[in-house]
């Protein structure tokens, strides 16, 4: 049963990870794109830089729903790592409870926003700004779903080009 | 006394190991519902510091520095700074430092760097006779020129808290970068002399050849610094350039780049920059709330008590960064600091590219001591040596890398003078 839920944990990660990779490859090949036509074509794209921006601000919140499944988020550990008993497990509830404060928080005030900003949309790309902030919510559900998940079944790494199922590589170490 | 207050907070969620973007969203929030002001600034401030052109250069060079070392430029690098140095007495040290050098200008992270080029040159330092602990230290202590040298993650990021350009902080690091390398090589070449002889003899044939191969991983640096100071391209728009650079010369000239390699390049890029991303985003609406609780402006207060001589507050930041970089991590200290620190920059006359230069040099020495030195760490880890070992080792190079601050710091001409000809 186990392996069941860490299959489907794997592949939700994996759904995840593919569309972000591919909004990340989207920003890349419209911002290269422009620079290339800009020198060589006829000139740049109007919509180029807010594409990318817009684009951006969903990859970035998603991304970072992405990392709660990694378990990649920095973290200053130190001192936590030295308790133990009772008061490890006092200040792991309380490490979960801010958690999920900040997972709600993301959720509600994203989707007020979206609600509130449904009907206005970007200059050049006519993008609705309702949506945007709808993905920043959505990525609060992916970020409480993925925390809860690497806690339970453990986070995600990337292994010669594959998830898996195990300790996170050095991703914080690669952030200095 | 409600911006002492949210900072105390936030240090407090931070030590009981609470994830940092989400301590400062989360401090955040709390203030905004207490000082009765709607948190939907919250998110709206959050959201529009990523909706930047400028940030979208991070996972661009996140990108690319992946790419370099999947597709083995770096490895042609590091050959390439041991024909030039390889000769000498103690060479390899000194070799270490210049592949950090060369390293730097195509990688914009210092772990990236301590990995790479500590993951080929540690081995070898060992295999040659040089103590291990020393391996370690030189390769920790040269990879911090990965975020000073261009381009670099923490001078975008430096770049989004506090909208100085990030095109004008790249070139900035330039000089105090190659004047940090030179005075890490004497060292390195001054302590590794007694240890070790040459590794290769100085020949025209063994640099032309190693030129031959590295030559490609060079343009790098020529197309990101030229490109900036030139007024080609922006900062971002050299990421992407860099990145399609990188990925043709890996998967085309030197075929070392499979599907496979690529696909978990840019997951883990993804992820990372999904990490960077949330702390920034996080980082404006905190650094608004403290500074809507007018957190600067008693910062400045209190400095201006111990001295008004705009010097003498610069040495005092020196100061309080070292305390701050040995135990917070360097981004999550800039996150902190710089919201409070560019104001008080501000207020005292300091050229804001100047102050950024110091603020950044500073920080990036708590990576090589302890008790919180990564780059350290990682480094003794590859060395395997005791972290004791590494940190009595570290000491001659922290002692350098200390005075290349103040000497940056005390001649401001060393970071202003190439961005001055920027066009």
């Amino acid at each position: 049963m186990d392996n069941l839920f860490q299959r489907s944990w794997l592949v939700f990660i994996r759904m995840q990870a593919t569309t972000v990779v591919l909004i990340l490859l989207a920003i890349v090949l419209v911002t290269l794109a422009n620079v290339l036509l800009r020198f060589l074509g006829p000139g740049s794209l109007t919509w180029a830089d807010e594409f990318a921006r817009v684009s951006f601000v969903m990859f970035s919140f998603l991304a970072a729903a992405l990392a709660c499944g990694f378990g990649a988020h920095l973290v200053v550990d130190g001192i936590v790592n030295k308790a133990t008993g009772i008061i490890r497990t006092v200040i792991h509830a309380f490490q979960a409870l801010v958690a999920g404060v900040f997972f709600l928080t993301i959720i509600v005030i994203g989707y007020t926003q979206a609600l509130d900003n449904l009907g206005q949309r970007t200059p050049a790309i006519y993008f609705p700004v309702g949506v945007m902030y709808g993905v920043v919510a959505f990525s609060g559900v992916l970020m409480l779903i993925n925390s809860l998940m690497a806690t339970t079944l453990g986070a995600v790494s990337v292994h010669a080009g594959r998830l898996v199922l195990g300790e996170p590589e050095e991703l914080l170490e690669e952030v200095a | 006394m409600t911006g002492p207050i949210l900072l105390l907070a936030f240090l407090i969620l931070v030590l009981a190991g609470v994830r940092i973007a989400y301590a400062m969203g989360v401090t955040t929030v709390v203030a905004l519902i207490l000082l009765d002001i709607p948190t939907s600034a919250f998110l709206t401030r959050s959201v529009a510091s990523v909706n930047s052109f400028s940030l979208l250069a991070i996972p661009f060079f996140v990108i690319a520095g992946d790419l370099l070392t999947a597709g083995g430029i770096s490895r042609r690098i590091i050959k390439l700074a041991e024909s030039f140095f390889g000769w000498m007495r103690g060479g390899l040290g000194v070799v270490n430092v210049g592949s950090s050098v060369l390293f730097a200008g195509v990688s914009g992270s210092a772990a990236a760097d301590t990995a790479a080029v500590g993951g080929v040159l540690i081995p070898e330092m060992k295999r040659a006779g040089y103590r291990p602990g020393f391996a370690a230290a030189v390769t920790a202590a040269s990879a911090t020129l990965g975020p000073i040298i261009p381009p670099s993650l923490l001078m975008i990021i430096y770049g989004g808290i506090t909208g100085v350009s990030v095109g004008s902080l790249f070139i900035a690091g330039i000089l105090p970068g190659l004047f940090l390398g030179l005075t890490l090589m004497l060292m390195a070449w001054w302590i590794g002399r007694k240890q070790a002889s040459a590794v290769t003899t100085l020949s025209l044939k063994n640099i032309l050849s190693a030129a031959r191969q590295g030559i490609l991983g060079i343009f790098i640096p020529v197309i990101i610094i030229g490109g900036i100071l030139f007024g080609v391209f922006t900062a971002t728009e050299a990421g992407v350039i860099v990145l399609a650079y990188s990925y043709l010369v890996s998967k085309l000239i030197y075929r070392e780049l499979s599907h496979r390699d690529f696909v978990g390049v840019m997951v883990r890029s993804a992820v990372l920059s999904g990490v960077l991303m949330l702390i920034v985003a996080m980082a404006a609406s905190f650094a608004w709330i403290l500074a809507y609780a007018n957190t600067p402006r008693a910062m400045v207060e209190v400095l201006t008590t111990l001295s008004d001589d705009p010097t003498v507050v610069m040495l005092l930041v020196i100061v309080l960064l070292l305390i701050v970089g040995m135990f917070v991590e360097t981004i999550a200290a800039m996150i902190i600091t710089v919201p409070v620190l560019f104001p008080l920059g501000e207020e005292m006359g300091f050229d804001p590219i100047h102050f950024a230069l110091v603020i950044v040099m500073t920080l990036l020495i708590g990576t090589v001591t302890p008790p919180l030195g990564v780059l350290l760490y990682v480094a003794a880890g590859i060395a395997k040596v005791s972290i004791a070992n590494a940190i009595k080792e570290s000491i001659p190079f922290v002692v350098v890398m200390i005075a290349t601050v103040f000497v940056v710091a005390l001649v401001p001409a060393l970071v202003t003078w190439l961005p001055s000809l920027q066009q």
